[in-house]
């Protein structure tokens, strides 16, 4: 192995970066919550802003209900009803029983009714539009990822082009 | 001005805060959320940069680390490119970017609002590797120098070649996606059984047990690769484009058969991979170093991106000489790119001057995370009376200094911590480096990580020339170099006959612990001005045992995040067979502890890496 030099340091002869000052208490403390045990203490904060959303989706099944039976669907309007009273009863009863429980399980299932809709609207997407314009753009010899060797390139480098750097150009996402 | 800089939504989320071109902090989201890697929003680490800094919560402004729409223009290029095939990636990468990633902007401006951020300010978006670049070249101590960054992806890039000019920063060359040399050597440390994005220092550590007996198939078959370092990737050997993993069919193919299994045993040939990937990274990094040096005309090179983690790759980019000198940012991960995302709307584009001297570098040693005061640990302690002895502060340093000198496996936790992947001594695992069964000791029964990984050492930085081949300070362990020549032994007959634990366990030098079986070390140097208080336990283990090296470990787990407050370590030291915590002026007997009942199944808490 070789090596450049082999020189003794001295404590101050090349010394990397100066100390950095201590660190504020308070700084500290705003990370550190040792004495909070999980979900301790912030009982009856998290017990109003359940009830508030649950008042909420009331509202929100009300006119849902609302607009079911103004197109005759009394059957849904019914369901959305007795949604909403049980969601309503639980918040009120138990808010951080009951009700967080039921949440979870309508959250489960508005996930995996998100999930299909995912799928319904994002497959046929890429079989159609990625597929397709992908197809045409292959056929004209364009490919964006430039995934073939080119022994004749001198360089794989490609050059960045140069502008002044500005406040506007990193407002800018792209 | 207040500056803040945000990296996050992939891997390694992170804040910094910059106060008039100065960093007053910077942190990992993992550390507070004890998730690592976590990519979420850093909403604890804009909390803890914003109470560090003690001027309130308004910022001028905030600096994401890459362009999202440019990166958003790469994905749907990719789909294009190799529809019919790519649909799993496309499932999972499409809904998150329609829902989230696409609307950055009002997402950002919301999570600080949650952090209590008043008034945002206006959020800019440097690019990704002009985010690495800028935290390589800014915080360095050159005037001006050649930048090279070296990464998996950022929007389109995966490498660049720039340069840095005062406050000036201009990337004049790239390497595009899907050519990538940090995904080449992820895709290895996928094949080997590693985690990617996680396990690469694992394959790092992995390389001096193999012989490069698949070097020449690499170059041959994997990438075209030219003089000046540049390359493209044969894609038909990898499945990052199309699929969820990241080598195909024909890779396996060509390395013998299909990847190991995670936890399964490594063999020969993983070691060999290990060291061939090793070679050829050697030699990319080299060649893209000597088109740098011609390009830019520099002297000196700054380095940054993931690929910038690999010490060894790095010990001989110094060794060849090509440039004169070199400093590599310490979070060089996407972590790092928080700094540098800052650091480029204050320098590069609102002008303001950059001082530099030369010498010293602007990140302070790396330790811009938090420190907790004596009587913070203290009411800690009281609360859950938690037996300790307290230490005057003149006498701290032969205290802990003992400690190890008895062979106690110590953590270490004091001052503030560590901002980047490296423990550098406030938030460490220390032990003798002259003992021959402190590396077995530590992987197994503290760590508990594969036996094979070595560990690095704490010099005092006035002694280095003497342990190492090192002729300058290694400050954030970004460098390896050998052992001198006159420390080691040579143990007679072929190794490579021996199991893996027999192998590491023979002692190659005086100081066993940290030498690798390549008689390497990942170095450390510990300079008084940086960190005087770990330069003081050193001086003093030095004094009394007149070996000024000790091993340092980062305190954790395998598969956890590095400890951050006195908290994290006291279960980490409870639930690991360490014999001493030092917590600030505080020391931690564990005999006299009382019974520690973990009540998780803890080793399952921590997905393994």
């Amino acid at each position: 192995m070789t090596i450049v030099t082999t020189t003794a340091l001295t404590p101050n002869d090349v010394c990397p970066a100066p100390q950095s000052r201590a660190g504020r208490p308070e700084a500290a403390a705003a990370i550190w919550h040792w004495r909070r045990t999980a979900g301790a203490g912030d009982a009856p904060q998290r017990m109003r802003h359940a009830r508030r959303r649950a008042a909420l989706q009331t509202l929100v099944a009300a006119l849902a209900m609302t607009a079911a039976l103004a197109l005759r669907h009394s059957a849904m309007g019914g369901i959305i009803a007795v949604v909403a009273v049980v969601n309503l009863g639980c918040a009120l009863a138990s808010p951080l029983g009951a009700y967080a429980r039921l949440q979870a399980g309508l959250d489960a299932v508005g996930h995996m009714v998100g999930r299909v809709l995912t799928y319904a609207l994002l497959v046929p997407l890429f079989y159609v539009f990625f597929l397709g314009f992908g197809l045409l753009l292959r056929r004209g010899r364009r490919d964006g990822l430039q995934r073939w060797f080119d022994p004749a390139a001198p360089t794989y480098w490609h050059t960045r082009s140069q502008r002044e750097p500005s406040l506007s150009a990193y407002e800018r996402q792209f | 001005m207040r500056i803040l800089g945000i990296s996050a939504y992939y891997h390694d989320s992170a804040a910094c805060l910059v106060e008039d071109g100065v960093i007053v902090a910077a942190a990992q989201e993992e550390r507070f959320t004890r998730k690592k890697h976590d990519a979420g929003f850093p909403h604890h680490a804009v909390r803890y940069c914003l109470a560090e800094s003690g001027d309130g919560a308004a910022l001028d402004a905030v600096a994401f680390y890459d362009k999202p729409m440019l990166k958003f223009h790469r994905i749907l290029e990719t789909y294009f490119s190799v529809a019919p095939r790519g649909l799993r990636p496309y499932m999972k990468a499409l809904p998150l970017w329609l829902k989230d990633r696409l609307w950055v902007t009002p997402q950002i401006q919301d999570a600080l609002r949650d952090c209590g951020v008043d008034a945002p300010g206006r959020v800019y978006f440097p690019e990704h590797h002009e985010s690495h670049a800028a935290s390589a070249f800014y915080p360095s101590p050159f005037p001006e120098a050649a930048i090279v960054t070296l990464d998996g992806v950022g929007e389109w890039s995966t490498a660049t070649i720039g340069v840095g000019e005062g406050h000036r920063l201009r990337l004049l060359e790239e390497i595009r996606f899907p050519h990538s040399l940090g995904l080449l050597y992820s895709a290895f440390t996928y094949y080997t059984g590693f985690r990617v994005n996680s396990g690469e220092y694992k394959l790092m550590g992995l390389a001096p047990y193999g012989e490069p007996t698949y070097k020449d198939t690499i170059l041959r078959e994997l990438l075209h690769l030219k003089e000046d370092g540049s390359f493209r990737l044969a894609m038909d050997c990898f499945d990052y484009l199309s699929g969820l993993v990241m080598t195909s069919g024909r890779f396996a193919e060509l390395f013998d058969g299909p990847p190991r299994p995670p936890e399964g045993p490594v063999t020969r040939r993983e070691m060999d991979l290990a060291r061939s990937i090793q070679e050829v990274t050697e030699e990319i990094v080299l060649r893209i170093a000597r088109h740098a040096r011609e390009v830019t005309g520099k002297r000196n090179l700054c380095l940054a991106g993931g690929v910038a983690l690999n010490c060894v790759a790095n010990g001989r980019l110094l060794r060849e000489g090509i440039f004169d000198d070199l400093w590599i940012q310490p979070a060089a991960g996407d972590a790092g790119g928080a700094v540098g995302a800052a650091l480029t709307i204050w320098h590069n584009a609102m002008g303001n001057a950059r001082r530099s001297d030369g010498l010293r570098d602007a990140m302070q040693g790396a330790y811009l995370g938090p420190e907790f005061t004596r009587d913070q640990i203290k009411e800690f302690l009281d609360a859950h009376a938690y037996p300790y002895t307290e230490v005057p502060d003149a006498q701290w340093p032969r205290a802990v200094a003992r400690l190890i000198a008895d062979q106690h496996v110590v953590g270490l936790v004091h001052g503030r911590m560590e901002f980047g992947p490296r423990a550098l001594g406030n938030r460490s695992i220390v032990g003798d480096a002259r003992s021959p069964k402190m590396q077995s000791i530590m992987n197994l029964k503290i760590k508990f990580r594969e036996s094979f990984r070595p560990f690095a050492p704490s010099c005092l930085q006035e002694r280095i020339a003497e342990y190492f081949e090192l002729d300058r300070p290694s400050p954030y362990m970004l460098l390896v170099a050998q052992v001198r020549p006159e420390r080691c032994l040579r143990p007679a007959g072929d190794e490579r006959d021996l199991d893996v634990h027999q192998w590491v366990n023979r002692p190659r030098s005086d100081l066993p612990a940290i030498t690798h079986v390549d008689y390497s070390a990942r170095i450390q140097s510990v300079s008084r001005e940086t960190n005087p208080r770990y330069h003081a336990i050193l001086t003093e283990f030095e004094r009394m045992t007149g070996c000024g090296v000790i091993i340092n470990t980062s305190f954790n787990v395998r598969g956890e995040p590095i400890v951050c407050t006195p908290q994290d370590a006291y279960r980490c030291f409870m639930r690991t067979e360490m014999d001493r915590l030092v917590l600030g002026p505080f020391v931690l007997n564990k005999p006299d502890q009382p019974n520690w009942q973990d009540k998780e199944n803890w080793r399952e808490v921590f997905t393994l890496d």
